[in-house]
């Protein structure tokens, strides 16, 4: 590996990041408060940012030639490690959040899109940092690596792998011949959710900042909200329209541009968001029925289904916005939660979590290995939409699930050996590893990841970015071949 | 009229061979001197040996003079270069033998007629619509269609017990009077009988049936008993048989076996209802796998004909029920009367057929050989003034070897019998036997004249 044009490009995006942690002290200037501590905090946060990008960059070379596929997971991997720190610095420098895991944890959460926080109360931390937890969201959704090559085509070629290590899903299509001019009409799709979102927020009551914050937090399914019930206090309107929302943000982003373009028919036909779609209704009658047996319904029907829609969308879109309590929901839909939560939603969206098409691929891959015991001469191929899925890519989807399964197994170990309740352990290593937020029990929605110890909070900030850039880019460094020269 | 063809394969010559038998005056264009040189040993006609598309070798074959070019070369682009050559030199009807799907499809890259190409020809399409044709009416072989698709020629061979064996004809048509069919050809010993009333059917016999499309159902009742296609499998994961394959899978079970990993992968990856089989359909596992040794059909459609021809044969050995073979090979062809072979598709004969139907133009609508081209059914428009308009059938004078069999009047099909009126504007579909076509044309086609038989006079004004 050249170390050299690793940290060199690591610079680059860092100089990057200094100027996002500019952005906060427009609020605070909105606010009258850029003398306030959060203001120093950012200005010296952005100071550090761009002093080590300065000092990677100007110590460094970057080769092109030397640019492979061991130096593009790197950047990637470092990358997330040094924002997840540098965007914890504010916390810290603030005094909003004093210890250092807890800061890292909550900048690598908004990152990485969970939104778990370590936070009892989010608005007292004041509207700048409020700011930033979503912004971080909002970065962080479409990719850092991503905005850095729709605005810094410095990287040439080497830009196209580091994209699509970063993006999500089994397959990935360059749709055009510039990566740049790809990450440009994906950000583009992304910035008009953004502003349709906010709009449509501001339009059914919601406060101008709040919505912009909902609406960072949605478009990346996060889950980062400004009050420290979640979305419980808005009314049933903006839930309704959240729930809406967050299912928009779970859909293909490129088939999403189509459908805006005309071809509805495109979008529909996509077999990955039909089993989305089926998923989401099945496990919607099903928490219905299930809750109404248990606890009837005392606010009248609409509320009832209007909790169990917004649940239901928020984690398997792995939001993570909550407007009721499921974590005092029957253990049955406990299970269904989860499920969800492993499920995902759609690729090419900014959810995280398995997804569906790779649900639909090892499944096939799966059902196709069955045929064969019966039929060993005959050629079968995993199709997605009528398309041939490549063998290489059903494998990479049936290890990806077995690294998910080993991760969760893993984690969940570690953490009730740390002395963590097992439902805890387990659905937080789940809701962290999906990039959802909430789990249940002593972190469910009401709760919060506070009281977790340090080791633990590190499982679960691993967990976070392993999940995010779905295992590969992380865990390939751990292959001694990555590091030879 | 003057024709130029490019391309001097089979096609070229096949073409050339029956063109120049009904009098037109012919040029062939081929860059290979060998295959001009084997032409001109056997046909009446001008060669030019050259690219197609070059000034020169156009000239040189009088394009500029041709009403119609036809290019049959195995390259689609030079076929179509050429034919849009040949339409800028004035030629106004062109043909270009095309085979890649992207332009053949229902929504082509080009648009033919922008390229001043009158028509796209598609061996493969023609070849999979006659072994598809097969496959639907089991127990039958060789297929035409008539009058867009509304009078059908089936043919088949009477097995020993069928309940048609045995009986005068005038007796069949008793016992299913009221359903619209007729033996009109009736192929004994290699030798086409036009049939009469009181001829009798014989195990052995291949019989041709003219149907209306209503008398189907029935007719294959008929011959092959109550059975349905099940299981069709497919040897030749290539364009033709994957093709096969895309147009059955929704009705039967279907097998495509090929020997070739990254054929079959590819097969796969288009088919969704289809086994694909990787191996030999000769390897015992493969037919367990594909259960062949049940199939209703086996059609072997591979690249190599003599393979195909074996396979078949083991096929059908094996326990397949009826086996097709697609071959081009005219000594194979020639072999296959004496072999078990239910069925032969030659692409390049049938695409003969369809562009022969194409260059006669409006006149004669389609012609179908029948068998070893010792027969032909004929498909015809009655012009106003022809001197069978208002002449009952009895007494219309055709040539012995010839028939009448089935008329299309005012989009409605049916079987004509001897009071039968002929009306201007009528679609006949006429049985001949070689050299009469030119007499029935005649008789339809052209308005009253004294070639041959009583003048029209004299009937009429007595």
């Amino acid at each position: 590996m050249n170390l050299s044009s690793v940290l060199h490009a690591l610079g680059r995006l860092c100089l990057m990041f200094g100027g996002l942690l500019l952005l906060p002290l427009i609020v605070a200037g909105l606010d009258g408060e850029l003398g306030g501590k959060a203001a120093q905090a950012f200005i010296v946060s952005a100071g550090v940012s761009v002093t080590v990008g300065l000092g990677l960059v100007l110590a460094f070379e970057f080769s092109r030639e030397s640019f492979d596929f061991e130096e593009g997971f790197a950047v990637v991997c470092f990358s997330w490690l040094a924002f997840s720190a540098l965007g914890g610095l504010p916390y810290v420098l603030s005094n909003a959040i004093p210890s250092v895991i807890d800061a890292i944890f909550e900048a690598s959460s908004g990152l990485t899109t969970t939104g778990a926080s370590i936070l009892p109360d989010p608005a007292a931390i004041g509207r700048p940092l409020l700011f930033w937890r979503a912004l971080t969201h909002w970065i962080g959704g479409m990719g850092i690596v991503a905005l850095s090559i729709a605005i810094l085509p410095a990287l040439g070629a080497g830009g196209n792998f580091l994209f699509s290590a970063e993006s999500s899903g089994p397959t990935k299509e360059k749709l055009l011949p510039r990566i740049s001019d790809v990450a440009k009409l994906l950000w583009g799709v992304y910035v008009g959710l953004t502003v349709a979102g906010i709009v449509a927020l501001v339009a059914a009551g919601m406060g101008s900042f709040d919505a912009i914050c909902h609406s960072f937090a949605t478009v990346a399914t996060g889950g980062f909200g400004t009050r420290s019930d979640s979305m419980n206090s808005y009314s049933p309107a903006i839930q309704w329209i959240m729930s809406g929302y967050m299912l928009l943000a779970g859909m293909n982003f490129v088939l999403l541009l189509g459908a805006l373009r005309g071809d509805v028919a495109g979008l529909l036909r996509s077999a990955e968001l039909r089993l989305w779609l089926a998923v989401l209704s099945i496990a919607v009658v099903l928490c219905t029925i299930v809750l109404y047996a248990d606890r009837g319904a005392p606010d009248g029907f609409e509320s009832l289904l209007r909790g169990v829609v917004f649940s239901v969308v928020s984690t398997s879109s792995t939001t993570g916005f909550a407007t009721v309590d499921f974590a005092t929901w029957p253990a049955a839909l406990h299970v269904v939660l989860l499920l969800l939560m492993v499920g995902g939603a759609c690729s090419g969206s900014t959810s995280g979590s398995a997804k569906m098409a790779r649900h639909i691929i090892w499944s096939k891959g799966a059902w196709r290995e069955l045929r064969r015991l019966l039929r060993p001469s005959a050629v079968f191929v995993v199709k997605l939409d009528g398309r041939a899925v490549p063998d290489a890519i059903v494998a990479r989807s049936v290890s990806f699930l077995l690294f998910y399964i080993g991760t969760t197994c893993l984690g969940t170990l570690l953490l009730t050996l740390l002395g963590v309740g097992g439902l805890e352990s387990l659905s937080g290593m789940i809701t962290c590893l999906s990039g959802v937020g909430p789990g249940l029990g002593q972190v469910g929605p009401t709760c919060n990841f506070s009281q977790l110890p340090d080791a633990g909070k590190c499982i679960l900030i691993g967990a976070m970015l392993l999940g995010r850039l779905e295992f590969y880019a992380i865990l390939v460094l751990f292959l001694p071949m990555a590091w030879r020269r | 009229m003057r024709i130029v063809i490019v391309g001097a394969g089979a096609v070229g010559f096949h073409l050339a061979r029956e063109l120049g038998v009904e009098g037109h005056r012919i040029a062939i264009i081929d860059i290979d001197p060998d295959k001009l040189d084997f032409l001109r040993d056997r046909l009446d006609v001008l060669t030019v040996q050259g690219a197609a598309t070059s000034r020169q070798v156009l000239e040189a074959a009088g394009t500029a003079d041709a009403e119609l070019f036809i290019a049959v070369s195995n390259q689609d682009e030079v076929n179509m270069l050429a034919c849009a050559s040949a339409h800028g030199m004035g030629v106004r009807r062109t043909l270009a033998r095309v085979r890649n799907p992207d332009f053949v499809s229902d929504t082509p890259l080009v648009d033919p007629v922008k390229l001043g190409i009158t028509r796209f020809i598609n061996p493969d399409e023609i070849a999979v619509d006659s072994i598809v044709a097969l496959v639907d009416a089991p127990g039958s072989i060789d297929v035409g269609d008539f009058a867009s698709g509304r009078i059908l020629l089936r043919s088949f061979d009477l097995e020993t017990g069928s309940v048609l064996a045995g009986r005068p004809l005038h007796r069949l048509k008793e016992d299913y009077a009221g359903q619209d069919f007729l033996v009109a050809s009736i192929q004994r010993g290699g030798q086409h009988i036009v049939p009469k009333g009181d001829d009798v059917l014989t195990p052995g016999d291949r019989v041709f049936m003219l149907m209306t499309g209503d008398s189907l159902p029935t007719f294959r009742k008929v011959v092959s008993g109550s059975d349905r296609v099940q299981r069709v499998a497919i040897y030749g994961a290539e364009r033709l048989g994957i093709e096969v394959a895309q147009r059955l899978q929704s009705r039967t079970s279907v097998v495509l076996i090929d020997e070739d990993f990254d054929r079959c992968q590819a097969a796969a990856s288009q088919l969704t209802h289809v086994l694909v089989l990787h191996g030999s359909p000769n390897d015992a596992d493969v037919q367990g796998q594909g259960r062949l040794t049940s199939a209703d059909f086996f059609i072997a459609a591979g690249s190599n004909e003599e393979h195909n021809l074996i396979l078949a044969l083991l096929a059908k050995k094996h326990g397949a029920r009826r086996n097709i073979v697609v071959t081009a090979d005219p000594d194979l062809v020639s072999l296959l009367d004496s072999l078990d072979i239910d069925a032969v598709i030659n692409p390049r004969l049938t695409m003969v057929g369809r562009l022969l139907r194409y260059a006669r133009g409006g006149r004669v609508q389609s012609v179908q050989k029948i068998g070893e081209s010792t027969a032909e059914v004929v498909e015809m428009v009655v012009r106003s003034g022809a001197r069978a308009v208002g002449v009952m059938l009895k007494d219309l004078k055709l040539p012995e070897g010839a028939l009448v069999g089935a008329v299309l009047r005012d989009d409605e099909a049916f079987i004509p019998h001897g009071r039968t009126e002929i009306k201007e504007g009528d679609v006949v579909v006429c049985f001949v036997l070689p050299g009469l076509r030119e007499r029935l044309e005649r008789l339809f086609e052209r308005r009253g004249g004294l070639q041959f038989g009583e003048a029209p006079s004299t009937g009429e004004a007595g």
